[in-house]
């Protein structure tokens, strides 16, 4: 009879505890951010990395954060051949200012451009703990605006890929 | 302690004193098995009490389940429960309501030995389970892990999803006492596979009604309390030993 009841509680507790699905693991593919790569027109193939590249969104105080353990003004400038940026999940174009070489002293040394992005948004079924992911799909006719300040950084831009699925490929090319 | 207050029901004293009219020795009495045990037949019907009280203190749900069991044989049970749900499930991205209504049928094996004319249960046993139900999407957020331009509220988007079904098995832990003459409180937990799941496109089925909240796996779980009531149909009698005579010719 005991033994019977101990298994009975066994039975109950023992699945008590399986809610392990409540919190999106940081695995999960969730909303991509738009990668670009970058080419020194001297060696269009391969991807080469930018100078101190300052990224912010418009309208928003602080820049992107690509060093997350650098200090200071460090942490936003970026030296690498590929950047993310989020896109705006609540409006259908975000736009950002580049500025490359952002801590030259020189002040003729700096150079700004400025994208918008144009794009659909579609929102996605992801799971219990992550709740809805948004893709995103660019502009067929007009996926981008350029402009800039001076003489462009940017030489040429290319859309690798229109459809904003995933992190783990490149959207966009940028030529300087 | 639900088994020992039902040993005093009226019906197993009765039988006490034929045990003692039948044999003076003690010994005797057993080898010759001359006590005639009499075991009820009939209905048994009731309801899950979690169920309907957790609408009075849980605004989110709404719930009826009524239970059945016919007793087929002296250890097997076939059991039945018919139920409705409406459950609000607010996770922290997703907001959504299941309503349905599902049946499970199957039977129990008791596998507790009573004494005398006692009718308690302790039972296993299987059932198969089918709901047919709607699901509300009222609202959900988007998952940003890079939320640069700021963390997005829920959207409210009420968006119903109409003629899921999902089947499953179950395994049956019940407990099953008579407190009162023909009344009964039973307890019972479930072990549920998911053996099929219609799932809406573009969305999923966070909970069906009679098979609960579902997890990432296909497993489930399930508990009831129940009340119900038996009503006798007719009655066999058995020695107390039969088995053991019946088993002599055999050799």
């Amino acid at each position: 009879m005991k033994k019977i009841i101990s298994i009975v509680l066994l039975f109950a507790f023992g699945f008590s505890s399986c809610e392990k699905d409540d919190i999106c693991d940081a695995n999960t593919p969730t909303t991509p951010r738009l990668v670009i790569t970058f080419y020194d027109d001297i060696d269009p193939t391969t991807p080469a990395p930018v100078l101190n590249l300052k990224v912010e969104g418009e309208g928003e105080d602080t820049p992107i954060i690509f060093n997350p353990g650098a200090a200071g003004e460090a942490q936003y400038l970026a030296n690498t051949s590929s950047i993310k940026l989020p896109l705006k999940t609540n409006e259908d174009t975000v736009t950002y200012k580049f500025t490359y070489n952002a801590n030259s002293p020189t002040p003729g040394a700096i150079v700004v451009d400025y994208l918008t992005f144009r794009y659909t948004r579609e929102n996605i079924y992801v799971s219990r703990a992550c709740g809805f992911k948004m893709n995103f799909v660019l502009d067929p006719l007009e996926p981008y605006v350029h402009t800039s300040d001076g003489t462009p950084w940017m030489l040429n831009i290319t859309v690798k890929n229109r459809n904003i699925v995933s992190e783990n490929e490149t959207h966009l090319d940028i030529l300087f | 302690m639900f088994l020992g207050q039902a040993q005093e029901t009226p019906e197993t004293k009765k039988s006490i004193p034929e045990k003692k009219e039948t044999a003076k020795p003690e010994i005797q009495e057993i080898k010759t098995d001359s006590v005639v045990k009499t075991d009820r037949y009939g209905l048994r019907v009731g309801l899950d009490l979690y169920k309907l009280t957790r609408g009075l203190y849980d605004k989110d749900y709404k719930g009826i389940e009524v239970v059945a069991d016919w007793r087929l044989t002296k250890k097997y049970y076939l059991a039945a429960e018919l139920g409705f749900e409406d459950k609000t499930t607010d996770d922290d991205r997703l907001n959504s309501t299941a309503t349905g209504t599902y049946i499970k049928g199957g039977f129990d094996y008791n596998f507790y030995e009573n004494w005398l004319d006692m009718e308690n249960l302790i039972t296993i046993g299987l059932r198969g389970g089918f709901s047919s139900f709607s699901q509300d999407l009222n609202s959900y957020k988007i998952y940003n892990p890079n939320p640069y331009w700021g963390e997005e509220s829920s959207l409210v988007v009420n968006q119903k999803y109409n003629g899921l079904s999902a089947a499953w098995a179950e395994v049956v832990l019940g407990l099953k006492a008579e407190v009162f003459q023909n009344l009964f409180v039973g307890f019972g937990v479930q072990l549920k596979l998911l053996a099929m799941n219609n799932k809406p496109s573009g969305f999923d089925n966070l909970y069906i009604p009679g098979f609960n909240r579902t997890y990432d796996g296909s497993f489930g779980v399930g508990f009831n309390y129940t009340v119900s009531y038996f009503i006798p149909i007719y009655k066999k009698k058995t020695m107390a030993s039969e088995i053991k005579k019946t088993e002599k010719p055999k050799k």
